[in-house]
């Protein structure tokens, strides 16, 4: 109906497109990060995991993780300073 | 000339809109909107559903051991093996260096604190659980000394073997250098262990 709107419109769809492709390979690499340091930590623990593969964070220090073997843990720094688990 | 300045102010005005409403949610064009929530469906984290809150009925809460060695030690007792004779192959080519030195020194224990401290191969929730466990294997060794422990020093050993077999084996590929110095240390470390004056010292 209006052919003019069409490029404009793409821009605007590109633009935002851009800047959300922009963001997301930076919050990738932190969300994969701290995966791997959960990992490590539930290894470290002696925890049946295999490897993290989800995250999802409560705070800086408290995250719940999801296990490729499908347990899940929450996994946060207790009161002591101690890192700490949690089966769920 | 009045007609065609107005015309085109309408048209200009009806762009505006036009283009103002190219950035809404239209209904009129359902390829569009699905051009616009593709990257939302994409993001990288999963939602998991979040009863953090609610406490679950008996959660089971694991810390580093304290007392007594882990019940899952058997399969990782045997890892250590692997590293002394992985070890031994990295060691030859520095060996043919005109100091011709036989082995990598074993570092200080300051220097692998340090090092393991800085190193990017492992994040900052495994780092502080490796202390945690470091610290627990140093109460235990406390204990022992003061008579107040109930691990022997071949259960210490023990403890002591798995922990660095769990450090190799977070540190083989982010970090093989500090992982062989790791090894290679094992004994010169044990040795500060198993002398209470050295321990002492810590």
């Amino acid at each position: 109906m209006f052919p003019a709107q069409t490029p404009t419109r793409f821009a605007l769809c590109a633009a935002a497109m851009l800047s959300m492709a922009s963001m997301a390979p930076a919050q990738a690499a932190d969300s994969s990060a701290l995966a791997k340091d959960l990992t490590g930590s539930l290894a470290m623990l002696g925890l049946p995991c295999g490897q993290v593969v989800a995250v999802s964070s409560q705070n800086d220090k408290d995250h719940l993780a999801t296990c490729s073997d499908g347990n899940r843990y929450r996994v946060y720094v207790n009161a002591q300073g101690r890192v700490a688990a949690e089966k769920r | 000339m009045n007609n065609a300045k107005q015309a085109a102010l309408t048209i200009t005005l009806a762009g505006i809109v036009l283009i103002g409403a190219g950035c809404s949610v239209t209904p009129s064009s359902p390829e569009n909107d699905k051009a616009v929530t593709a990257p939302a469906a994409a993001e990288p984290l999963p939602v998991v559903t979040q009863p953090a809150v609610a406490a679950p009925p008996a959660p089971v809460i694991a810390t580093a051991p304290k007392n007594e060695p882990p019940k899952a030690e058997k399969p990782v007792a045997k890892a250590p093996v692997k590293p002394a004779a992985a070890a031994a192959p990295a060691q030859k080519p520095q060996a043919n260096g005109p100091a011709a030195t036989p082995a990598p020194a074993p570092l200080a224990l300051d220097t692998l604190e340090q090092r393991l401290k800085d190193t990017p191969a492992i994040g900052v929730f495994t780092k502080l659980t490796l202390k945690n466990q470091v610290d627990d294997l140093l109460n235990r060794f406390r204990a022992h000394y003061e008579g107040r422990g109930n691990l022997t020093i071949p259960q210490l050993r023990q403890n002591y073997e798995q922990l660095l077999a769990r450090v190799h084996e977070l540190l083989r590929d982010g970090d093989p250098a500090l992982a062989v110095a790791i090894v290679n240390s094992r004994e010169a470390i044990w040795s500060v262990l198993t002398d209470p004056a050295k321990f002492a010292k810590l």
